[in-house]
């Protein structure tokens, strides 16, 4: 019953481990051991490590076990054994103590073990910090202790009257330690400390962090200048974006810890001002603007922009964003008058020297923020730098820092309440109509039958006011009569061409508040114009990003100019994009499916810079090889070009509806079942006088109708779009069950060549926003006979084939195109699409090329029939080792 | 460490135990008056307290009827005034301390009584018990509180008084029983009674009849010898 315990003679290990005996126990073989050796260590550290257990135990279940725990003073035996230094022992130690400041629930017991400076005295006690397993505890324990910082407790750590606070002491001493877990806890614990509000123990903290601040802002130096060389010089490839996302993390950790500490009162003024002179002025600014000193260190355009873009997004802290935006919308080069240069494997902040006022660069006003608008000059080899000052654009809407008054002082549209004025309502409600009308009329479409329901909410992601469609209805309403009454005349010839609400914005001071830059505008509509010249070099994303920027602006800007040439261009750029994807429509087996896929894709929102922000840092890759999704990458390919091109023609037309306030009537596509609702699952339908074909199925893979080697009894029927499977409803006479539906336009059929009375049936679902297309039904059906086999292999064959046609109709008069029924179509042959290049060794594949870009552009498309389903599966080609260059024009 | 009487491993034998809590302002000696207490000395000159300390000590208010004290000391300083408010709760006695050789200490009393008053838990804490104690009484040549006014304000607010010293050991003792008995007399009348989730009051464990070898034999919060006595 009781076992007797090595050197701890007398005393009786009772059997409970959660009971006070054991408590007593344990102090026993604590006083019997005061010395630690050799013998009783181990016995030690268990004693040590049930000491937590059962305190713990009886914090939440007796309350005679703390007091006994009181009443011996154990914490005292503690301190005996952490003072003799013994290795495992501390662990254990720390451990323990780390498990009881972390679990105590009674504040009193709390209290009691941070008194009486015992605490203080094991913060600053000498222990093996270069162990690892020690200074994981002792770190962990420290930031325990942290979370417990606040008014009240603060008196426990920081002595006043001696100035003693060994938690901010020690920790300080750790910001550089060589392990990142070390340096993130340091990061938390002084954050936990800033943030507790007492006046005598800032100005402790104040004086004691300076230099770590600067550390701090210094190591964000450090980082991004460490990604930027990563991102100049590493390709395009999985490994490397796994690389720069670890990269990308760390920096994006270190802005929001700067941003959270910028939030804290006590040490936002310092760091804001650590944080404008050492990152954001001499690096972020000097890296957008023309290079002055040739020893400069400079982020590429591209890093700088995405960097900044992070610093908006993430830091509200309103002076901070205030002073970088300002200089950024409105300085001249000579804002700046420091610069990082590397000095022994160092990187320092040194005044710049001009050498000489003969240097080129040219004083100009707004010198940064041209270059943003230079970034989108789409006459560039690729689209990165449209892309992130499109991501600029966006985060500075995005920013919380309150600074609305400062962009608009820029020209730059921002939706302030204020200055809204009743066009700029307008336009948002024009807006709203037609998102909503195109939600509304996302009925049940057939097209969508057998697909989960989508999600019908983030389709108009930016809209930033929770108003009704009435309520903006209302207010531009009661504006009209207002700006009526308030201007009854207009005042100049000008403002009598312009609509009636322009003349009311116009009496707002100053009269530009709610326009918008001309430039930047001008800036965003040369990627809609470059959507649609052959040869570009946008991806997808980029546009998408561009247009919801471009919706954001529209929100705001009530110039009907701006309005008009916008449309217009849209409109040309549609009919570009239409004119070359239009010839695709009728001659390529497979456009349903393209088309299908990339209008799911495109109802996805994917400006998610959580994800995409990194992603695009890197070259544009050009390869499904670089395992990218196609929106963010170049096109490899004839198949890859027209799904681009797909994408890109419905993002234009979305906008240009947008713009018109029209509503898109047509996409997504639908046929109309014979003004049928469409069946479905559980519903009852009446079969008299249909064709029936009885069988049995038997799923290949787990389905909605059973799992694999099920053999269901079921009768198959067609009607011009679906593939039916029923089971008689035993009730009524003549009509059955719908146990699946299909569509049969994304339904295959095959013979089985052992076996004349079965056939293998393979329904896909559609795609949608959530699921990709996706097999819903795999299954083998067993007819009574071979005739019958046979017959319904025809119907299925020949319903595949009309209701194709039907989803093509309607997609070519979405599109405007005429259908041509391809079996009237004379089919030439086209080009091998891609280059073999013989002796290619295995695992010298490089970059892949957009094969057939400069191959077939401008010809239109004549392929052979059997070569067009090989194209689908032919994106991966090997490149010549010898040439990793990518462009195609080398090769032609 | 084995201090003050507080049973051996086979556990403490008493009757009640009382948890009390000590306050007043810094410097007016509660750790002296603690320690002399628990430790039978005189203590040396001690830093102010951070946060809280824990004493405890048993004593016999008649032949054979023994209770257990436990006895929260806490800081005077105002910084601390957030954290000692906590164990008020869990008191069934406070003693206002203040030093006779300080004026202000003991104007400040009252501000230290109503304190506790409105933080006191227990299934009846306008029970509790309160009780005055003027510290230093050796120091006579610097005394600014007399006896009377300690007395009187007592009187009024309804509590006991006594006057110490913990460098003769003046009155230690008595303070101790004195409040000790009060909070037993309220017991004996029903107005105090032990109820689940305070601790301020706990019957106590009494060893049983039998000689035995293991702790099964000490059945904890047994009420069986609270009672009889």
């Amino acid at each position: 019953m009781f076992r007797k315990l090595g050197s701890s003679g007398s005393l009786w290990k009772p059997k409970n481990p959660h009971s006070l005996e054991y408590l007593k126990y344990l102090q026993g073989v604590l006083t019997k051991n005061e010395k630690v050796t050799e013998n009783n260590k181990k016995i030690l550290v268990e004693a040590l490590r049930a000491i937590a257990e059962i305190l713990i135990w009886g914090d939440q279940n007796d309350a005679s076990v703390f007091d006994f725990f009181l009443e011996r003073q154990m914490l005292l035996y503690f301190l005996k054994i952490m003072e003799q230094g013994n290795t495992p022992l501390n662990v254990q130690l720390l451990q323990t103590l780390n498990i009881l400041f972390e679990n105590i629930r009674h504040e009193t017991s709390l209290y009691f073990l941070l008194s009486n400076n015992h605490v203080n005295s094991i913060i600053s006690h000498k222990f093996d910090l270069q162990n690892d397993e020690i200074m994981a505890y002792y770190i962990s324990f420290l930031k325990t202790l942290s979370f417990k910082l606040n008014p009240a407790t603060i008196h426990f750590f920081f002595n006043e009257t001696t100035e003693e606070f060994p938690l901010l002491v020690e920790v300080l001493k750790l910001y550089n330690w060589n392990e990142s877990m070390v340096r993130i806890a340091v990061r938390n614990i002084l954050l936990n400390i800033v943030r507790v509000q007492d006046d005598s123990m800032i100005i402790f903290a104040i004086k004691h962090t300076k230099e770590y601040l600067s550390e701090l802002i210094d190591s964000l130096v450090g980082l991004s200048l460490e990604m930027d060389t990563f991102v100049r010089s590493a390709e395009n490839v999985l490994a490397n974006r796994e690389r720069l996302r670890g990269k990308v993390d760390d920096l994006i950790d270190l802005i929001h810890y700067i941003g959270e500490l910028l939030d804290v009162e006590a040490v936002a003024e310092s760091l804001s001002i650590l944080v404008t002179t050492r990152y954001l002025s001499p690096l972020l600014l000097s890296s957008i603007s023309p290079r002055r000193d040739n020893h400069s260190l400079l982020l590429t355009p591209i890093s700088a922009l995405f960097f900044f873009s992070e610093f908006l997004l993430i830091v509200r802290h309103h002076e901070t964003i205030y002073t970088f935006l300002s200089s950024f919308l409105f300085d001249t080069q000579n804002t700046l008058t420091t610069h990082w240069i590397r000095h022994n494997e160092k990187y320092c902040l040194e005044p710049i020297t001009l050498s000489s006022p003969t240097g080129e660069y040219v004083n100009e006003d707004h010198v940064f923020f041209d270059f943003l608008l230079e970034a989108f000059d789409s006459s560039q080899a690729d689209d990165s730098k449209a892309f992130y000052g499109l991501m600029l654009i966006y985060s500075m809407f995005q920013n919380n820092a309150d600074v609305g008054e400062l962009l608009s002082a820029a020209n730059f549209p921002v939706l302030k309440e204020s200055t809204t004025t009743s066009l700029a309502q307008q336009n948002l409600a024009r807006l709203r109509i037609a998102s909503t009308s195109s939600i509304s009329k996302r009925t049940r479409a057939i097209t969508e039958i057998g697909v989960e329901a989508t999600e019908e909410d983030e389709i108009f992601h930016d809209v930033p006011e929770e108003q009704t469609l009435e309520d903006l209805v209302d207010d531009v309403l009661v504006d009209t009569e207002n700006s009526a009454i308030s201007d009854p005349e207009p005042k100049n010839v000008e403002s009598e061409s312009r609509s009636r609400f322009q003349s009311a914005v116009d009496e707002l001071p100053p009269p530009s508040t709610s326009g918008c830059d001309g430039r930047l505008f001008d800036a965003l509509s040369s990627i809609i114009k470059a959507v649609g010249t052959d040869d570009n070099r946008i991806r997808p994303i980029t546009l998408e990003l561009a247009c919801l920027v471009i919706r954001q602006i529209l929100m705001t800007v009530d110039d009907e100019k701006v309005h008009t040439s916008l449309t217009k261009l849209c409109f040309e750029v549609r009919l570009k994009l239409l004119s070359s994807i239009g010839q695709y429509v009728n001659g390529e087996n497979l456009f349903l499916e393209w088309f299908e896929d990339e209008y799911a894709e495109f109802e996805v929102n994917h400006v998610n810079f959580d994800i995409i922000g990194h992603e695009m840092l890197l070259p544009p890759a050009a390869t499904p090889l670089s395992n990218l999704l196609l929106h963010k990458r170049l096109p490899s390919g004839f198949e890859e070009r027209i799904r681009t091109q797909i994408v890109f023609y419905l993002h234009i037309r979305k906008l240009e509806r947008d713009l018109t306030g029209e509503g898109d009537t047509e996409l997504p596509v639908r046929v109309l079942n014979s003004d049928q609702e469409p069946v479905a699952i559980g519903d009852c339908i009446n079969l008299h006088n249909s064709d029936l074909l009885s069988c049995t199925v038997v799923p290949q893979q787990l389905c909605s109708l059973g799992k694999p080697g099920d053999r269901l009894a079921r009768f198959l029927v067609t009607d011009r779009l679906q593939l039916i499977l029923v089971e008689p409803d035993s009730r009524k006479a003549g009509w059955a069950i719908v146990r699946f539906v299909g569509l049969l336009q994304d339904t295959t059929i095959n013979g089985d060549s052992t076996d004349s009375k079965v056939l293998h049936v393979v329904v896909e679902g559609q795609p949608s926003r959530i699921k990709k297309r996706h097999p819903v039904l795999t299954a083998k059906f067993i007819f009574d006979d071979h005739i019958r086999c046979m017959a319904a292999k025809q119907r299925l064959t020949k319903g595949r084939q009309t209701a194709r046609g039907l989803k093509l109709q309607a997609i070519c008069s979405a599109l405007g195109v005429p259908r041509i029924d391809p079996a009237t179509m004379t089919s030439s042959p086209r080009m091998n699409p891609f280059r073999i290049v013989k002796g290619c060794a295995p695992g010298s594949v490089r970059k892949t090329v957009s094969t057939s870009s400069s191959s077939s552009q401008g010809r239109p498309g004549h392929y052979s029939a059997n070569l067009r389903s090989a194209s689908r599966n032919a994106g991966m080609i090997p490149d010549d080792p010898t040439q990793p260059s990518s462009s195609s024009e080398r090769r032609s | 460490m084995e201090t003050n009487f507080i049973g051996d491993d086979y556990g403490p034998l008493f009757h009640y135990q009382y948890r009390l809590i000590v306050i007043g302002d810094s410097t007016v000696g509660k750790s002296s008056l603690l320690r002399y207490f628990t430790e039978g000395k005189m203590a040396e000159i001690s830093d102010p307290t951070v946060g809280v300390d824990f004493y405890a000590r048993m004593i016999e208010l008649r032949p054979g009827y023994r209770v257990k004290l436990q006895l929260w000391d806490t800081a005077g300083q105002e910084k601390f005034r957030s954290i000692t408010k906590s164990y008020y709760r869990n008191s069934v006695g406070v003693l206002a301390i203040y030093d006779t050789t300080n004026r202000e200490s003991f104007e400040h009393v009252e501000n230290w009584v109503k304190e506790a008053a409105l933080n006191l838990g227990g299934p009846s804490p306008s029970k509790c018990v309160f009780q005055l104690v003027g510290t230093k009484s050796d120091m006579d040549s610097q005394r600014q509180v007399n006896y009377e006014e300690g007395e009187y304000f007592a009187k009024y607010h309804k509590m006991k008084f006594i006057e110490t010293s913990s460098r003769t050991g003046d009155n230690v003792n008595e303070a101790f029983h004195m409040i000790a008995q009060e909070i037993q007399n309220r017991v004996d009348d029903g107005e105090l009674r032990p109820v689940d989730g305070w601790e301020g009051l706990k019957t106590g464990i009494m060893r049983s009849q039998s000689v035995c070898l293991s702790e099964r034999s000490f059945p904890q919060n047994s009420s069986a010898g609270a009672c009889g006595c």
